[in-house]
């Protein structure tokens, strides 16, 4: 059909296509588009060791059958669903679980250091919300390995020539030409709406600079920031998802908070210690009388409540997310239980108990872990209980991505509809896109969900790229001069109103807008605290436009990052209220679409018309829950 | 490397030496209560922070001392003192100032950015108790990394590093068309890989290595390290002879003057010496191969 080439655009530039983000979301996208046979730009904040997903303790579920209990795919798929409390899609989902043998294998070729059984496989374990064996674990830290797997996966197509269709090498072109310590500011779009590069800020400079390509992917992960005591890093803002928001793309269960239930409350931040501590046996409690002073190690057995072991009879304190923080809240909330401070104020906190487990197996499948949480809190958690809660970890929502399943359910992995966002050649994979979580996650999903999205997207662009009439690279230069002009202006206006001294601080407004989005949009929600929260939000946009930084160095400058961060942080916050919001006044379930108003702040949408390669199409707030649906089979 | 105003904070280096032995982030270390941490140590509310600034990589003639003061709070790490200089950037003289540039995105030790030098030694800042630093409320001296090229204050561009990776090939090379077939793996092996899988791209090694930094091609502990644990890896082995070449070229283990400092600052606790040992004999094999059968 179409008849450019996919190598060369007529203007006879190398024909790439965009990922933005290089942690496992966008390292997994570009890996599977050069595999594919599409070169990569790939632009990101920094290394892809300081990415978010590196964090990710979890490990990586995928029913290989092996543990003799009879697991299959099947089951983790329904499980999956399950836990999301039917607030995912089933086709993506399903595919998802299917896929993840074939992922775990893979990643197990290319190093990442899972743990094995005698015969030499990879070993399983437990995980949240299943009872079945079926996560694999490199310690505590799969995510930092499956980044550096993927990392190095992509070093090596840096380093491959792109080949011509005649096998002839393309001279000074690598399949993967990465640029770090670049932030994107906007999407560039043609005419016709068609996002066809990005526009993009180098740090060290502050020069802005509008980079075509054929297609655009948004791996630019979660929201966490948003949330104060959240167990999020510093980047995950949300900002360049706010942008696409503005620009076009609709969201989606921006409501839907991820709590993570068992973070430390460290002084910077929570930390999250995963549940695979609870995997090993690690046991939940609370002291009975919620008055009692001791410390956790003196409190004799029966005084002590092991509250999801009691509530879940099954699963005890393997309990899905969501179940386990659903119900540590309703105890500290609803009966003033937790944990008393030497002065008697009693912390919504319990206790995570390690102490009877034993020590060598401790230390080998947690120890780099329990050794920082030993430096954070200065106790001993292999003999002492450590104190735990639930605390905010980002958004299950996120940009709306499409799908296409055949009437039997099945996806169609060629097709460009594949995590498409909204507006034309954008995509999205990982957790700046809402698929596949549902309204919870189970842990063991986390790093499969963004590896196999990556790929999914990736198929997606290159099928929407060879369906393309005309590359993005033999447009008119006018199209990259005026968005790189745009993004220019925003950039001057920014540093403007940061200059007048009257303004409140960037850092400043960014602790009341945290401090606000945790109290007031937390798991206990109501209509009124949420109008008030709007109005809040509304104010704080307007005092965020005109912060006050106080930094005038015209290279590397972090104030002028904070600044931005915080515009986009507090758009994304109004996004959040307004799903909130909705959601409280029609609680069927749904999926709740957002577009961006015109007045700065979001409003519901029951369907949205978009297109995608040509065929316009719908989004649309129905579930397809083909499959299942609560309470048995539909 | 460091120029002398450099080495000005030199008693605070050795106090923070002794800190760090009583914690060497011993975990079996036991305290019998759990409760609140330790009273303000010399009954000090705030703790001063004595900062090495600089405007620009550029312009040297930026480079000063500047002192702060902020209060001090149970737990606190060095980022924590960063961020509330951020919040309310004044120095110790009461001058409006340009906030500290520093990094640190993960806040819990896994990604590697917050490296810098805490009274003299090179170590995550996220990671660095103020109490432990600071026990008798003395200054706390922060610097940036001096075996990187500066970019402004506490950051430092440490891409040199991704450069190292690139040259050691460090990778396992995968057959994109094949099928997903597992690998097997030993329960040692496991562990052994594991250890060395622990890499955060933090740079302490490097900036501890007399080896390393701008007047040198040597690609230090970090890279060689890769090598090492890739050639273990049942897949990654197969083309360990590419890894140990680049190795064996300019920059590679025979720069390694055997000062044995990486392995001391290692936030990770990589077995650094053994890793480059162990390239180093594989290295000789290769050589002696080559050598025997041309
Ligand atoms: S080997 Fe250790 S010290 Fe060196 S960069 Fe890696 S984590 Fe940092
Ligand atoms: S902030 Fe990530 S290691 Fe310190």
């Amino acid at each position: 059909m179409a008849k450019t080439s996919p190598l060369k655009s007529e203007r006879g530039k190398l024909r790439r296509v965009i990922v933005v983000g290089s942690g496992v979301a966008g390292l997994s996208t570009t890996l599977a588009l050069c595999e594919a046979g599409v070169a990569v730009l790939l632009i990101s904040l920094g290394p892809s060791s300081r990415a978010a997903s590196a964090c990710l303790q979890s490990g990586m579920s995928a029913a290989l059958g092996l543990d003799g209990s009879g697991d299959s795919p099947q089951n983790h798929f329904e499980e999956s669903v399950e836990a999301g409390r039917f607030l995912a899609n089933q086709p993506p989902v399903q595919a998802m679980t299917r896929a993840a043998p074939g992922i775990l294998e893979r990643l197990q070729r290319m190093g990442v250091p899972f743990e094995r059984t005698t015969e030499g496989r990879v070993a399983q374990g437990g995980s949240d919300g299943t009872a079945a064996q079926r996560t694999a674990y490199a310690g505590s830290t799969t995510g930092l390995h499956v980044v550096s797997a993927l990392s190095e996966q992509v070093r090596r197509w840096e380093a491959k020539d792109v080949v011509d269709e005649h096998g002839v090498e393309v001279p000074g072109e690598t399949m993967v030409h990465r640029l770090e310590g670049w932030e994107v500011v906007q999407v560039v779009l043609d005419d016709n709406g068609v996002a066809v590069g990005v526009a993009a800020q180098e740090l060290r400079t502050l020069r802005i600079k509008a980079h075509a390509g054929d297609a655009v992917c948004l791996a630019t992960g979660g929201v966490g920031h948003v949330f104060s005591r959240s167990t999020a890093g510093t980047r995950q803002t949300g900002t360049a998802a706010l942008a696409a928001h503005r620009q076009g793309a609709a969201m989606a269960n921006m409501d839907l908070l991820h709590v993570h239930p068992t973070a430390f409350p460290a002084a910077d931040k929570a930390r999250a210690v995963g549940e695979k501590a609870r995997a090993l046996g690690g046991r939940i409690w609370l002291p009975r009388e919620a008055a009692d002073k001791r410390a956790g190690v003196e409190i004799p057995e029966k005084e002590r409540d092991y509250i999801l072991e009691r509530r879940f009879a099954e699963l005890g304190n393997l309990a899905s997310g969501w179940d386990a923080a659903t119900t540590l809240v309703e105890a500290f909330v609803d009966k003033g239980r937790g944990i008393a401070d030497s002065d008697g104020a009693v912390q919504p906190l319990a206790y995570l108990d390690l102490t009877h487990l034993r020590r060598s197996e401790l230390s080998r499948s947690l120890g780099p872990l329990l050794d920082s949480l030993a430096r954070a809190s200065g106790i001993d958690p292999y003999s002492q209980p450590i104190r735990v809660g639930p605390a905010p970890a980002g958004i299950h929502g996120g940009l709306w991505v499409d799908f296409e399943a055949t009437e039997s359910g099945e996806l169609v992995e060629e097709s460009p509809r594949n995590h498409a966002t909204t507006i034309p050649g954008l995509y999205a994979a990982g957790d700046v896109e809402y698929g596949y979580e549902g309204g919870c996650r189970l842990e063991g999903d986390a790093l499969l969900r963004l590896v196999h999205a990556g790929r999914m997207a990736a198929a997606g662009m290159a099928a929407y790229r060879s369906a393309l009439a005309r590359s993005a690279l033999d447009l008119p230069s006018s199209v990259f001069d005026s968005a790189q002009n745009a993004a220019d202006d925003e950039f001057s206006a920014m540093v403007s109103a940061g200059k007048t001294p009257d303004g409140d601080s960037v850092h400043s407004l960014h602790a009341d807008l945290a401090t606000a989005m945790c109290n007031d949009c937390g798991l206990r929600r109501d209509p009124a605290t949420l109008d008030r929260l709007l109005e809040e939000l509304v104010s704080l946009d307007d005092r965020a436009s005109s912060a006050h930084f106080p930094d005038g160095s015209t290279s590397f400058n972090p104030c002028t990052q904070a600044a931005r961060h915080l515009k986009g942080m507090v758009g994304i916050a109004r996004v959040v209220a307004a799903a909130a919001k909705a959601r409280l006044a029609d609680e069927t379930r749904r999926t709740i679409l957002l577009v961006a108003d015109e007045d700065g702040g979001s409003r519901i949408a029951p369907e949205v018309e978009y297109e995608c390669a040509g065929r316009p199409l719908t989004a649309s707030s129905a579930i397809d829950s083909r499959f299942f649906q609560p309470g048995g089979a539909s | 490397m460091a120029d002398e105003d450099d080495i000005e904070p030199e008693e605070s280096e050795e106090e923070a030496a002794t800190g760090d032995d009583v914690d060497a982030s011993e975990p079996a270390r036991e305290k019998s209560k759990e409760t609140a941490p330790a009273p303000m140590p010399g009954g000090s509310e705030l703790v001063t922070l004595k900062i090495r600034r600089q405007d620009e990589g550029a312009r040297p003639e930026s480079k000063r001392w500047e002192e702060f003061e902020v209060p001090r709070s149970p737990g606190m790490t060095v980022v924590t003192a960063l961020n509330a200089i951020r919040r309310a950037p004044k120095n110790k003289a009461g001058t409006d100032v340009a906030p500290v540039a520093f990094e640190a995105t993960c806040l819990e030790e896994v990604c590697g950015g917050c490296t810098m030098l805490v009274n003299g030694k090179p170590r995550l800042a996220c990671a660095t108790l103020i109490d432990e630093v600071s026990p008798k409320a003395q200054a706390v001296v922060l610097q940036p990394l001096s075996s990187f090229l500066l970019v402004r204050d506490l950051v430092v561009d440490r891409s040199r590093m991704q450069e190292s990776l690139r040259k050691v090939e460090a990778w396992v090379a995968i057959d994109a068309a094949s099928s997903d077939e597992p690998t097997r793996q030993s329960q040692t092996d496991q562990r052994v890989a594991y250890e060395r899988s622990q890499c955060i791209d933090c740079g302490a090694c490097l900036e501890a290595c007399p080896q390393f930094g701008p007047h040198s091609d040597f690609i230090g502990a970090a890279a060689l390290n890769e090598v090492e644990r890739l050639g273990r890896h049942p897949v990654g082995g197969l083309s360990n002879g590419r890894r140990l070449d680049a190795a064996m070229g300019p920059g590679g283990i025979s720069g390694c003057g055997k000062a044995q400092n990486c392995v001391e600052v290692c936030p990770r606790k990589i077995p650094l010496t053994e890793s480059i040992a162990a390239v180093g004999r594989s290295a000789t094999r290769r050589l002696l191969k080559d050598w025997i059968f041309g």
